[in-house]
């Protein structure tokens, strides 16, 4: 029992006529490559995941393995019986009893009538509803109906079971149920081929994972690699959109009229301007401030955020030193501040200059700087954290009565 | 050659279950379930009759005479047009089996091509009945019945396949088609006599698949002579022609069933 396929590619043309007009080569611009090229073999027993952004060809995939839909161009070849869940639920007749659809649906997934009564039995005492099995389904819950639909697939005995999204149903006793159904089916040499946006589902679930990008294979390998770059790839793309988020948010953060704060930098602890700054050395905060007026005394407020706006840490001179700064007019003041010990992960920060009289804001300004972690564990966002434990050994003394 | 036989009887009974499973969807929830797969067309059989046999009938013929005439028309009239519609609809009505089960796509058409079974029983019993009454009898011509019954069908089928690929895509199809259908029965000779066609359409008459069919059944009940062998060729090629259609425009549009669904 294998699938194969080779070179698999799936159009999607823009409008019905475009569907009769078959046999052409050229296509017109808006038709749509859902896949393009793709090529892999999956062995017996293997369990496959299947992950990708939105749009990446994933159901379509499935959908071309599962025979409801036909590859454009390429080879595909599957030996065993293939049976899909796409939509938990959707073929249930509500009308009818849970014993009747299960009943159905074994007719459907071909089971012969010889062995339906026995194999329905089976299925009800799996889903374990109770006098509930002959209700109509109208009354059914949703998760009553998720039970009856997956349970009747479990029971089919697929030599090659396609699902889609649809793993784990029902509540936390029939999910282990269905989990271990699930695994006894692999290892029977059953092939898995499962597609889902949760990570842990398919670490938990498959030993391969393919990851699809944009129609194409990007990464086949293990499970936790592939899910793992997967992760670390849709990471780096939300970096990057929050990055642009936050520069036009600093854009857009400058004021200050009687007060200015020309320019602010975040620089590396010898002075220099540098692109990174590495985990565990100092940062040096460098500031120019303007001042057009007499604002008597104020205080100098320095935060951090994270690039998703959690506020790192939050400092202020006055509170710092138990003085307030005194701003002369007319006159320009550098101002350098130094945070030791930069214990933040990789990614970018944001620092943010503040002067302010009371709780009233004169000016502000913001910076971006960017820390690089090569040392440790590293998760975006969050700071590292050591605990320093000391532990002491007491002897203990029993006093007893004599 | 067990092992092809074995194919064969499993994918027949995937048809099977699939028309069956047609049946019980359309009555479910019904006080009288599935009492309303012979009720059903024996009313609409009931009313043409009535209307059309004794309401606008001519005032010469024996009205039981005329019935027998009517029922051997209208009936397989009415397993058409009902097979034809339930076909055109079958692919989008299924696409939840469609998408879970795996099931070969033609099998939809081809299994709601025959839910016109029922009436062609109804037509059955009914000219049974009515033979016995009138003093006909039966007669050796009977055995044309033999192609009567499933030659409809395979018609039904051919356009069928059509019908249900084309509806995935343009829904609006199933609309045009009830009227062609009623077109279609208005213009064949079926509740009416064939010398009551404009001269310019008489000739065509015989192109006509469905008269062809209505004929077969006249002859093997009402008639009691053997069928035309030219009309019964013309049916043949139309049965050919629709299903090469079918097959074809099928096999050129299933891949793509998906995105339309």
């Amino acid at each position: 029992m294998y699938i194969e396929c080779k070179g698999l590619s799936k159009r999607y043309f823009a409008s019905p006529i475009e569907y009769l007009k078959l046999g052409r080569q050229e296509g017109s611009c808006a038709d749509f490559w859902a896949l393009k090229d793709i090529s892999f073999r999956i062995e017996e027993g293997e369990r496959v995941g299947i992950i990708g952004r939105n749009g990446a060809g994933k159901s379509t995939l499935l959908n071309i393995l599962s025979g409801y839909s036909h590859a454009t161009e390429g080879e595909l070849a599957v030996t065993g019986k293939v049976t899909p869940v796409m939509e938990i639920g959707s073929s249930i007749n509500q009308e009818e009893t849970g014993r009747e659809n299960i009943r159905t649906a074994g007719r459907l997934s071909g089971i012969q009538e010889n062995q339906l009564a026995e194999r329905v039995q089976e299925v009800i005492d799996f889903v374990d509803l109770g006098e509930y099995i002959d209700q109509p389904m109208k009354i059914y819950s949703s998760g009553m109906i998720a039970k009856v639909s997956f349970a009747c697939v479990l029971f089919t005995m697929p030599e090659i079971l396609v699902i889609d999204e649809v793993l784990g149903v029902g509540d936390a006793a029939f999910k282990a149920k269905s989990e271990a159904k699930t695994r006894e089916l692999c290892e029977k040499g059953k092939i898995l081929l499962m597609v889902s946006h949760s990570m842990a589902t398919i670490r938990k679930y498959t030993d391969r994972c393919i990851w699809l990008d944009k129609g194409r294979i990007r990464m086949d390998g293990s499970s936790a690699k592939v899910t793992e770059a997967f992760e670390l790839s849709v990471k780096k793309e939300q970096e990057s959109q929050l990055l642009t988020q936050m520069e036009k948010a600093i854009e857009n953060s400058i004021f200050g009229e009687q007060v200015r704060i020309n320019q602010l930098q975040v620089l590396q602890e010898d002075g220099t301007f540098g692109a990174e700054i590495h985990i565990h050395q100092a940062i040096r905060v460098k500031a120019e401030i303007q001042s057009e007026a007499s604002l008597g005394q104020v205080d100098l407020q320095i935060s951090c955020y994270s690039l998703r706006g959690y506020l790192l840490f939050a400092s202020s001179y006055h509170k710092s030193t138990g003085q307030w700064l005194v701003l002369e007019p007319g006159r320009t003041a550098m101002l350098e501040t130094r945070i030791e010990d930069c214990n933040f992960n990789t990614g970018t920060y944001q620092i943010s200059l503040m002067i302010c009289q009371k709780d009233t804001p004169f000016a502000k300004r913001a910076a971006l700087f960017r820390v690089v972690n090569d040392q440790y564990y590293n998760y975006l966002d969050c700071p590292q954290v050591y605990y320093h434990n000391h532990a002491k050994l007491k002897k203990l003394h029993r006093e007893e009565n004599v | 050659m067990s092992n092809l036989k074995g194919v064969a009887q499993r994918e027949l009974a995937q048809v099977l279950n699939l028309w069956k499973l047609n049946y019980r969807t359309r009555f479910t929830g019904t006080r009288i379930g599935r009492t309303w797969v012979v009720l059903s067309p024996m009313l609409q059989m009931g009313v043409y009759i009535f209307a059309f046999g004794f309401v606008f009938a001519g005032s010469g013929a024996d009205p039981l005479e005329h019935v027998l005439w009517l029922i051997c028309g209208y009936g397989p009239w009415q397993a058409i047009s009902e097979g034809i519609m339930s076909a055109a609809n079958s692919l989008v009505a299924n696409k939840a089996i469609l998408k879970n089960f795996n099931v070969r796509s033609h099998y939809f058409p081809i299994a709601a091509s025959m839910m016109g079974l029922p009436s062609i029983c109804v037509v059955l019993v009914f000219s049974a009945v009515l033979l016995a009454a009138t003093g006909r009898g039966v007669s050796f011509y009977i055995l044309w019945l033999l192609l009567a019954v499933p030659l409809p069908f395979l018609l039904i089928m051919g356009i069928g396949l059509c019908v249900s690929a084309v509806v995935v895509f343009v829904r609006d199809m199933v609309q045009v088609l009830s009227v062609l259908l009623m077109t279609t029965m208005f213009f064949t000779p079926i509740l009416y006599y064939p010398e009551r066609l404009p001269a310019l359409l008489q000739p065509l008459v015989m192109l006509n698949p469905f008269y062809q069919i209505v004929q077969i059944y006249r002859c093997s009940l009402y008639y009691q002579k053997n069928a035309d062998l030219l009309g019964m060729l013309i049916l043949l090629v139309w049965i050919c022609l629709f299903w090469l259609m079918g097959l074809r425009l099928f096999r050129k549009l299933r891949g793509s069933f998906e995105s339309a669904l």
